[in-house]
């Protein structure tokens, strides 16, 4: 390779780099002083880029926009942070999540019910347009504006943190919220200033991409989980984290193109799982306190003690969903089938979330395996669906075991991000795996054959056939994850969740616990897949994008994660609200997202756990700090 | 098969038994408004179309054309005293360019809203999700947009039809036209997925066949589908030298593309020639940044070709009901109304069997158009325009698609045997 050819490709390197910086550098900042883990970042990037195109519509003139669209957007980062995220500092991480994933659903929406669903473009500025020559060779001058840009506001951030009072005030909330609270720090006042600096950085990251990109309304989405590599590969809340993360990852993007052209997405990822499990905070980052504090429960909001009744209404619901074929017309008995199905997928992750207080952010991965391997074995080796369900399952609780060994040490973020990193290496390893996966295109005509088994023979190519299949699964695989969770094992779970430390001091092996944990949970989530090739006679590689990664999250959390039907209730909630929304508007999103918001707001146990506490008259005693659970570890705090 | 009976169960619905099963099964307060959505998908009444396109996510700017294509054939055929004399209804659906979601609209559609056809869908994932279960669900779709070829060859059903050219025409096209251009050293950068790396394939496979002295080089791009930064892709084509490079990028990663390429100067150095790429939801965007001497058969239609007074009306009637200029998928959306409304007024029903027996073979004249729907793998063939782009100061956008030539649909279709070949061994 010539000197000048590496030259260019390093400035590429830098130009993505920089982009991914004032992004990263906003989210990291934010995580580092609020402890918030800000999935709506992307929507800071993606509202800069909207308002810089509407301001020069509106003033024809580049520079105003820059300078206009951040300051906006950081407004609206304030707004965001008074109105919706005060209120859920003191809950744990994943309700922060599901608060801001409402807020990326609802400014989604907004944005294309004010600038439409087409293609947006921004002209370089006329100064910045065209090339100069470096070495005999044509480069963008705006992509050397982007670096110069980049590196100054790293500068300036630098300056701000190291030599003003106010970054000092910065630091010294970032490390210990408490101290600065006691020492006459305006803490609230200085999150919203730390916010809206985040949310700034975001918009001006996004008017500085604006000239190179297309503005579409999945712009948030698609820099998200690339910010999130940064922050952590460079180090959660670590500024300097935040800028080498950011220009290793630009130049990997660079030169991988040159050197691994198919797999270097995956490259990153893995690079991201390595740091992970060898360096947890991050090249650069600090040792951290754990952002709960130690000794908090790190699950979800409010435990509640399962009480013995809870299998005599599983019995009772079961009942009333046999009889669903008699009564519903055929769509709703598919849907019906689909929220089982979706059911058994938010309960396996339930396992991990709710009971053992870890959040997987990757759970698509193993129901994707066990839908690929099922529909493997039922399209090309011609398996009965008895036997490639349980080996779809199998092969899922497999990949569990590998994944979940380098996995459990870690906690909170962490886990989250370790488990993401991992299902987005086998997305990608099933995206390109043309010969067996079928690439992009996935699996299609995977059939649903008459089922003999035991004597009984099930047509299982109907609707109702394959619905009354997939309720004896269902309900069965729930049968068996209720009595792991009743077992002195799931008992001893529920005491890792409330305190590792305590778990280790009584001789649980958390480790090892939190492992088998994973692979039940791993095995229930593939014997979902498993159901859900057939019932979509198709898979695609869809299902094992980061995306699927976030249903069973929403579903947990809708519905109450701390009750054992919580994510259940939560999957059928969620499948029929989004498809009554969807029957009447295109704008489905805007009301989801809204009613997501507001669930946080004012129902923190969820649907199930809300109704729970109605039943049994605990919903003053149950709110906040949360009961501990049931059980040999258990104790009041 | 069971399925039958529960098609059958369907339109014998009431909506009496329907609320009994809803307060059954405590859903009545939540249910209630679907009970007036359900109607059967009788012999009577309006005949319904269900729409699915992506009106959210990556391609929405697709879906939004997809509407208005689909909206504005019920309009006029509604105008023109609908289909053997029933009103036509539509619903549209998102499909959020997600697999599941289409699998789920699809089936709302047809069982649910009781859908005679389904038309639609722009992701070629979505396309084939859908397509596995027409049969399970014994409905037509009309594709209009995805052009992927597998899903009338190794995974065709008798309910697929596509009633557009799909990518293999329009690339095989696309290298009849460019063997009269002097570029030899051909290259690809392309969006790394089935569709990509297919309408790659047709094309080579034909420019090798009518220009034997190409050569293809080894140093491809494939970035990833939704990605945003192709300068490195750029600088590494540009290393390679080659005369000319195709380039089956579309919507935003082709606006992407665009941008960064030009600010790279590469058009002045290499030839392009995409498919799909410069449609006119690009031209829209980009404007005059589009430079001239691209070439493009904007994914089978361009609206000022053919000059012709059918198809200056069309447009001029899409351009007064939706203050743009029609885009290709809004024209075949379009397309693909009308053909089944010829499909049901040549069957005389609407049952689907005879339907489908009736657009087999069925000849559509579209606003640009005339194609077959060829019996066999219900693949319409139909010309295929390839043009280079020219500035203009007719337009809004300022740059067009000049010197535009159709090639003849016959020349460019897979050939019968190789697409009979490939579903036996699907």
């Amino acid at each position: 390779m010539e000197f000048s050819s590496f030259l260019l490709f390093f400035f590429n390197g830098l130009t993505f780099g920089m982009v991914l910086f004032l992004v990263a550098s906003g989210l990291s900042l934010i995580f580092g002083v609020l402890g918030v883990l800000n999935f709506a970042h992307g929507t800071f990037y993606m509202l800069g880029a909207y308002l810089a195109y509407h301001g020069i519509r509106l003033f024809g003139d580049f520079w105003l926009a820059l300078l206009l669209a951040p300051l906006l957007v950081a407004a609206f980062g304030a707004g965001f942070e008074i109105l919706l995220l005060r209120p859920v500092y003191r809950r744990p991480v994943p309700y922060q999540l599901l608060l801001t994933f409402g807020v990326i659903l609802v400014v989604t929406d907004l944005v294309k019910m004010i600038w439409g669903m087409g293609y947006y473009s921004i002209a370089y500025p006329p100064v910045l347009s065209g090339s100069i020559q470096i070495l005999g060779r044509g480069y963008p001058r705006y992509n050397l504006f982007i670096i110069a840009s980049g590196l100054l506001v790293a500068f300036c951030l630098w300056l701000f943190l190291q030599k003003t009072r106010y970054g000092t005030l910065v630091r010294a909330s970032a490390s210990n919220r408490k101290m600065a609270g006691a020492l006459g720090i305006n803490v609230p006042r200085l999150f919203t200033v730390v916010f809206a600096l985040g949310s700034w950085l975001g918009g001006l990251g996004g008017v500085l991409a604006s000239p190179l990109i297309s503005l579409s309304l999945d712009m948030s989405v698609r820099i998200i989980v690339e910010a999130f590599a940064v922050v952590v590969i460079g180090g959660l809340g670590s500024w300097p984290g935040a800028v080498l993360g950011s220009i290793l990852i630009g130049q990997l993007e660079a030169f991988g193109i040159l050197f691994i052209p198919r797999f270097h997405m995956a490259f990153i990822f893995l690079l991201m799982a390595v740091v992970l499990i060898v360096r947890p905070r991050g090249l650069l980052g600090a040792e951290r306190e754990p952002a709960g504090g130690r000794g908090e429960g790190k699950g979800a909001g409010t435990a509640l003690r399962p009480r013995p009744t809870s299998p005599a209404i599983g019995f009772v619901a079961a009942l009333a969903l046999s009889s669903l074929p008699f009564l519903l017309p055929p769509f709703y008995v598919l849907l019906a089938t689909e929220t089982l199905i979706l059911a058994l997928f938010a309960s396996s992750f339930n396992l991990l979330f709710g009971y053992t207080g870890l959040l997987s952010f990757g759970h698509a991965a193993y129901f994707g395996i066990g839908a690929y391997a099922a529909g493997l074995l039922l399209r090309d080796l011609g398996f009965s669906i008895v036997v490639a369900i349980p080996i779809g399952a199998a092969l899922a609780a497999l990949a569990a075991l590998v994944i979940g060994f380098f996995c459990v040490r870690s906690d909170e973020i962490y886990f989250a991000m370790l488990t993401l990193a991992f299902a987005q290496i086998l997305h990608s390893i099933v995206w390109h795996w043309n010969e067996v996966t079928g690439g992009s295109d996935g699996l299609d005509m995977i059939p649903r054959a008459t089922m003999k088994f035991l004597g009984l023979t099930l047509n299982l190519g109907s609707i109702s056939g394959f619905y009354y299949f997939t309720l004896c699964l269902v309900t069965g695989a729930l049968a068996i994850l209720w009595v792991v969770l009743q077992s002195p094992f799931g008992l001893a779970l529920q005491g890792i969740r409330e305190s590792p430390v305590r778990g280790e001091f009584v001789g649980v092996r958390v480790a090892r616990y939190r492992l088998a944990a994973f692979v039940i949970s791993g095995a229930f989530s593939g014997l979902a897949g498993a159901l859900f090739a057939p019932f979509e006679r198709a898979v695609t590689p869809e299902a094992m994008y980061w995306t699927t990664s976030a249903d069973p999250v929403l579903m947990s959390l809708l519905g109450g994660a701390r009750v054992f039907l919580g994510p259940a209730v939560g999957a059928g909630v969620f499948l029929f609200i989004k498809d009554i929304i969807s029957a009447y508007t295109q704008f489905w999103m805007l009301s989801l997202g809204t009613a997501l918001i507001l669930l946080v707001l004012f129902l923190p146990g969820g649907l199930a756990g809300f109704a729970w506490q109605v039943f049994n008259g605990e919903r003053k005693q149950t709110r906040g700090e949360g009961l501990v659970s049931a059980g040999a570890l258990s104790e009041r705090r | 098969m069971a399925a039958d009976n529960d098609r059958e169960g369907l339109q014998g619905y009431s909506r009496r038994t329907f609320v009994k099963a809803l307060a059954g099964t405590g859903l009545g307060s939540l249910g209630g408004p679907y009970v007036l959505r359900h109607l059967s998908a009788a012999e009577k009444g309006p005949i319904k179309i269900g729409g699915i396109a992506s009106l959210s996510g990556v391609v929405s700017a697709w879906g939004k054309v997809t509407q208005q294509g689909l909206v504005m054939a019920v309009e006029d055929i509604n105008q023109a005293g609908g289909i053997l004399g029933r009103k036509v209804e539509y619903q549209m659906e998102d499909d959020e360019s997600k697999p599941a979601e289409g699998a789920r609209k699809a089936r709302r559609l047809a069982l649910d809203w009781g859908a005679n056809v389904l038309v639609g869908i722009n992701h070629s994932g979505v396309a084939v999700q859908v397509c596995a279960l027409l049969p399970e669900l014994k409905t037509i779709l009309i594709i209009p947009c995805a052009s992927v070829p597998s899903v009338t060859n190794e995974k065709f059903t008798k309910y697929t039809f596509r009633t557009k050219p799909n990518s293999y025409q329009l690339a095989a096209a696309g290298a009849y036209r460019m063997r009269d251009m002097p570029w030899k050293k051909w290259t690809v950068i392309g969006p790394d997925y089935s569709y990509g790396h297919e309408s790659w394939d047709a094309f080579a496979l034909h420019l090798k066949k009518v220009k034997p002295d190409m050569q293809i080089l080894e140093v491809q791009a494939w970035p990833k589908f939704g990605a945003g930064d192709y300068a490195s892709h750029i600088l590494k084509i540009l290393d390679a030298k080659p005369d000319a490079v195709y380039c089956p990028l579309w919507g935003g990663d082709m606006i992407n593309f665009v941008k960064q390429a030009v600010q790279h100067n590469f058009f002045e150095k290499v030839a392009l020639a995409t498919e799909a790429g410069l449609s006119t939801d690009i031209f829209y965007a980009l404007g005059k940044t589009i430079p001239e001497g691209l070439w493009s058969a904007s994914h089978g239609y361009w609206f000022e070709h053919p000059n012709t007074q059918k198809n200056r009306d069309f447009v001029s009637r899409f351009v007064k009901r939706w203050g743009e200029y029609p885009h290709v998928t809004a024209h075949d959306t379009y397309v693909a109304v009308q053909a089944y409304k010829q499909g049901v007024e040549k069957a005389r029903t609407t049952d689907i069997d005879a339907v489908v027996a009736a657009m087999e073979g069925l000849e559509i004249e579209t606003p640009a158009y005339k194609s077959v729907i060829r019996k066999e793998d219900h693949q319409a063939i139909r010309d295929v325009p390839w043009g280079v782009t020219k500035k203009t100061d007719k337009l809004p956008f300022g740059v067009h698609l000049a010197e535009i030539k159709d090639t003849p649909g016959h020349l460019v279709a897979q050939p019968l045997e190789e697409v009979l070949n490939l579903r036996m061994k699907g």
